[in-house]
């Protein structure tokens, strides 16, 4: 009877292991090729774009602003509110570590601390510039569902906003669905999801974005690309603080 | 009232032919004042009706196009004055400005705020704030002349404003000029200028720090043409005064901020002095002494009510004002905002007492935009 309950045992736990087992494929090499192709499926090196942000917050009044953004590379990204006509005309700049807002009343930059949210959204600043996983994270594929693969993003260095990301992505688009952000003490915060997928700027992209946010339950913000275009370069003084006025 | 909405329609409708990109602000103020009668009062009461209770209609026109490099801004407001039928306007500013790669040119009255502080603004000689406990509103700018550069060591800026009081026989007394210097260092905003201005130069520095923790403000500025009987130091055998802030800002959430300001002006009147003026004068003006201190504190609940207490502390006397402000923002294109300026100097101070003609201000504003 031991024997056969022995037995028994064995054959599950060789049945689950089969099954949570990965493709051979998806080694370390792996991982981190996909993050970089990550990293160009959702943003190109230098782009425009129109973006429309809504930020709920439970029990409380929606917030929704319009965007044209300009930007380059993973840290540099010049936004200017068009929408609503009380905020029209502010802008935000993001040059590495550094933020600012200009409003035309005033025509000079103030400079604002760049660990704040973005406008009160869900999204701290560094979600929305360019990912640049690439530079910050280390990948590693933990997990397998059919064409979805879990991307288990680990901190390569501690200054940067979430110590791991769990990215579920379609192996076949490599374009995330689900993303779950994790703070430093482990504890999930963020998660993130990516819908709508359209050919926008020559490749399919997600359109729609979810950010809910796990601290403050009712609580994201929604982000809808309105449209989007490569450009070839943008020249440095686009990112240059006493320029916002232009 | 006719006029002003004949103006109103007239910009709308040109802005739409000739594709200009508009914004239109209107806004009704009603304005209660309660009255200190103190010799600041009588000066003011000499010259003109005070009303405890006055009211005015602003409308706030914004018009901009681009022409290939050639962009132009222009930006004016009107008032209307019900109690007296009157209406006034303010072109705040109209330029043309000319961009060539990282060279840019703006011709006309435009703005040119300088400084990193919020209140207080040594470096800022050029477009001083009207209203410090609203130092962001109704600026106008100053007619001039502006180049800048960008380039990968610094982003230099040089001005030239002629002076519209008149000229005199003499080229170099009919202008002043300024030239800036911008460089980011790290997470440092660093600002070195000068302005030449044949009744005595200035010279600054202005940086802003975010350190991660708050982001630091600090200004300081030496001024050739000191007033008299003021503290000043000796630098290569001329007098100068001197004025510096130093500030911090801290945003303690989404919903709430906080900043600080500690403000010191040599060339501010002493006590004795400040008497001397009263005497001479019939009346102070306010915020013209040594030291000062400003507060300020916000938050904004349920996205749509916004608190807000701003304070000054003049250190050298005690003078002392609080400014609260409550402000709803149930929609994105209009907010009502009730505030009161209330001037908390104890009797005995001179500054509070003379300089100042009122107890409280209590002022409700309705603003939309379009």
């Amino acid at each position: 009877m031991k024997r056969r309950i022995l037995f028994a045992t064995a054959l599950i736990l060789f049945f689950c292991a089969s099954a949570l087992a990965l493709d051979a494929k998806y080694t370390k090499e792996y991982a981190e090729d996909l993050l970089k192709t990550v990293d160009k499926s959702l943003y190109p090196a230098v782009y425009k774009s129109v973006i429309i942000m809504t930020t709920v917050r439970a029990g409380r009044n929606p917030l929704s602003n319009t965007f044209e953004s300009l930007s380059k590379g993973a840290d540099k990204s010049l936004m200017k509110i068009t929408a609503p006509a009380r905020d029209k005309g502010k802008k935000i700049l993001k040059n590495g570590d550094n933020l600012w807002m200009f409003m035309p009343d005033i025509s000079r930059p103030i400079r604002l601390s760049a660990k704040q949210s973005f406008m009160g959204s869900t999204f701290s600043n560094e979600d929305l510039a360019s990912s640049g996983w690439e530079d910050n994270y280390s990948a590693g594929i933990t997990d397998q569902k059919g064409a979805l693969i879990l991307l288990t993003l680990t901190a390569k260095k501690k200054d940067v906003a979430y110590a791991k990301i769990d990215m579920w992505l379609d192996d076949t688009t490599k374009i995330p669905t689900e993303m779950t952000y994790y703070g430093l003490s482990g504890k999930a915060i963020k998660k993130l999801y990516m819908s709508n997928i359209q050919k926008i700027a020559g490749i399919m992209r997600p359109v729609d974005m979810k950010m809910d946010d796990l601290i403050e339950e009712g609580s994201y913000t929604q982000v809808k690309l309105e449209s989007m275009e490569a450009l070839d370069s943008l020249p440095e003084y686009t990112f240059d603080a006493t320029q916002m006025g232009r | 009232m006719k006029r002003l909405l004949i103006a109103a329609l007239f910009a709308v409708f040109a802005a739409g032919a000739f594709a200009f990109d508009l914004n239109l602000e209107a806004r009704s103020d009603f304005l209660y004042t309660s009255f200190m009668e103190n010799s600041a009062y009588n000066a003011i009461a000499a010259s003109e009706t005070v009303t405890a209770l006055s009211t005015y209609e602003k409308i706030r026109l914004k018009l901009k196009d681009t022409v290939d490099q050639v962009k132009f801004d222009f930006d004016a407001r009107a008032y209307l004055y019900p109690q007296t039928e009157t209406l006034s306007y303010t072109i705040d500013s109209a330029y043309f400005s000319f961009e060539n790669g990282p060279f840019v040119v703006y011709a006309g009255k435009q703005r040119m705020k300088w400084g990193t502080a919020y209140f207080f603004n040594p470096t800022d000689r050029l477009q001083p704030a009207v209203n410090v406990f609203r130092p962001t509103e109704d600026l106008e700018g100053i007619y001039a002349v502006r180049g800048e550069m960008t380039s990968d060591i610094c982003t230099p800026l040089i001005v030239i404003m002629p002076r519209t009081n008149g000229y005199s026989q003499d080229p170099a007394r009919d202008f002043n000029a300024a030239a800036r210097i911008y460089k980011l260092v790290g997470t440092c905003d660093i600002y070195l200028d000068y302005i030449y201005n044949p009744d005595g130069d200035s010279a600054g520095a202005a940086a802003s720090w975010d350190t991660g923790f708050f982001v630091v403000n600090l200004e300081a500025a030496l001024d050739a043409n000191p007033p008299a009987g003021c503290e000043t130091i000796d630098i290569g055998g001329r007098r100068y005064s001197s004025a510096a802030t130093i500030g911090v800002t801290k945003l303690i959430s989404n919903e709430a901020s906080i900043f600080a300001e500690y403000f010191r002006n040599t060339a501010g009147l002493s006590s004795e002095g400040y008497s001397d003026t009263v005497t001479a004068m019939g009346f102070g003006m306010p915020l013209s002494k040594k030291d000062y201190l400003a507060y300020s504190l916000s938050y904004t609940w349920d996205n749509s009510i916004q608190l807000s207490l701003t304070g000054l502390h003049g250190l050298d006397d005690g003078t002392t004002y609080a400014f609260p402000s409550i402000a709803w923002v149930e929609n994105q294109n209009y907010d009502i905002q009730l505030s009161l300026l209330q001037n908390l100097t104890q009797k005995g101070t001179r500054e509070g007492t003379d300089s100042t003609p009122f107890y409280s201000e209590t002022e409700l504003r309705i603003n939309a935009y379009f």
